[in-house]
């Protein structure tokens, strides 16, 4: 569900040097506005606020791209659609899926740096 | 530096990017950094071009879903500012829709960067539309280039709000410091002289025996960048 060679490819880009740093800041990041966004999305699905359902699905997007989360991007993908179409019977049946691919995608994340750092660092 | 230890074209240069996600943004500033260049971070239009009133960037790179004023907006207000409206712009974004992509180039952006891109694109590009524009300027007219005098045994053909375009005899190198005395300088500014910086080397002589190098005026105050603007006729 972590893209591997997406981080695989900053790695090289950067140098470990710094992409160390690089990777312990996006992952509080990823973290840090997730949690945020799956806060923002409970909201605007208990008040049926589409628009903003749209927003903090998005801002999720924009974090998956980064980290290469791919299944996770496509829930927020759906969940942004739910707002776009303000269908918040379907979207309120999809946050428990999207809870667990943020909760997969925050630990494979971890997994998945630490791994790269220890290969890179031998 | 580049990791060859070659200095990269994106050296020095200024990169605005707007874009409401703190992740995207680090990726983009780390990357450019690497490179060299300056990156100026906003998280909404109205932010960005709060942050380059003082000093214009050389390149741009604009989300199109942001909070307030979309990237659409900035691109249709970017077409409009004299200020602004050469510099390359890049629109980054999760949309690859053909109409967003096709609305955005017809309002003329340089690029499209599709979410999610990597490092070695996002590089590519953004060095592609610093070189496809390196250096658009107004010309400027005989009265003003005799004004105007360099204390190397050269010719400027070119001014706009980051530099001058030079020719001259003399291989100069990149980011080499520059004397230019300019008595257009000194009615506006007050300045007899100003001290400035070639940027990136053109490499190969453009003609006989004759080199083309920009002249750019990184590390000037903000307020001398905002008296060129006014000299050149850019406004505010």
């Amino acid at each position: 569900m972590i893209e591997r060679e997406k981080l695989e490819e900053v790695l090289l880009f950067l140098g470990r040097d710094m992409a160390k740093p690089y990777f312990e800041e996006i992952r509080g990041l990823f973290l840090g506005t997730g949690m945020d966004s799956l806060r923002r999305i409970d909201v605007a699905l208990q008040y049926g606020d589409g628009v903003e359902l749209v927003e903090a699905s998005h801002a999720l997007v924009s974090s998956c791209c980064v980290v290469g989360a791919q299944r996770l991007l496509l829930a927020c993908k759906e969940m942004e659609d739910c707002g776009r179409s303000a269908d918040f019977t379907s979207g309120r049946a999809k946050v428990a899926g999207l809870r667990r691919e943020f909760k997969e995608a925050t630990a494979e994340l971890k997994f998945v740096i630490e791994a790269l750092l220890k290969v890179e660092g031998k | 530096m580049t990791s060859e230890g070659r200095r990269s074209m994106l050296f020095g240069k200024a990169v605005l990017i707007m874009d409401d996600s703190k992740p995207i943004r680090l990726l983009v500033r780390k990357v450019l950094e690497s490179e060299g260049a300056i990156v100026i971070e906003a998280e909404s239009v109205e932010q960005g071009l709060a942050a380059i009133s003082g000093r214009a960037p050389q390149v741009i790179i604009c989300d199109l879903h942001l909070p307030g004023a979309s990237g659409f907006d900035f691109l249709e207000h970017r077409v409009e500012t004299k200020r602004i409206r050469s510099i390359p712009t890049l629109v980054i974004s999760s949309s690859n829709d053909a109409p967003s992509i096709q609305r955005a180039i017809s309002i003329g952006v340089d690029d499209y960067i599709i979410k999610p891109f990597t490092a070695a694109v996002l590089v590519q590009k953004v060095k592609k539309a610093l070189g496809s524009r390196p250096f658009l300027s107004r010309k400027i007219d005989d009265a003003e280039l005799s004004r105007i005098r360099v204390l190397v045994p050269a010719e400027i053909t070119g001014m706009n709000e980051v530099g001058f375009r030079l020719e001259s005899p003399v291989r100069l190198a990149a980011h080499e410091n520059l004397a230019i005395w300019a008595r257009v300088f000194e009615e506006n500014l007050g300045r007899k002289q100003i001290l400035t910086r070639t940027s990136e080397h053109q490499g190969a002589p453009f003609g006989r025996e004759r080199y083309l190098s920009n002249v750019n005026f990184i590390g000037m105050d903000h307020g001398f960048g905002r008296a060129v603007r006014a000299l050149l006729g850019g406004g505010k």
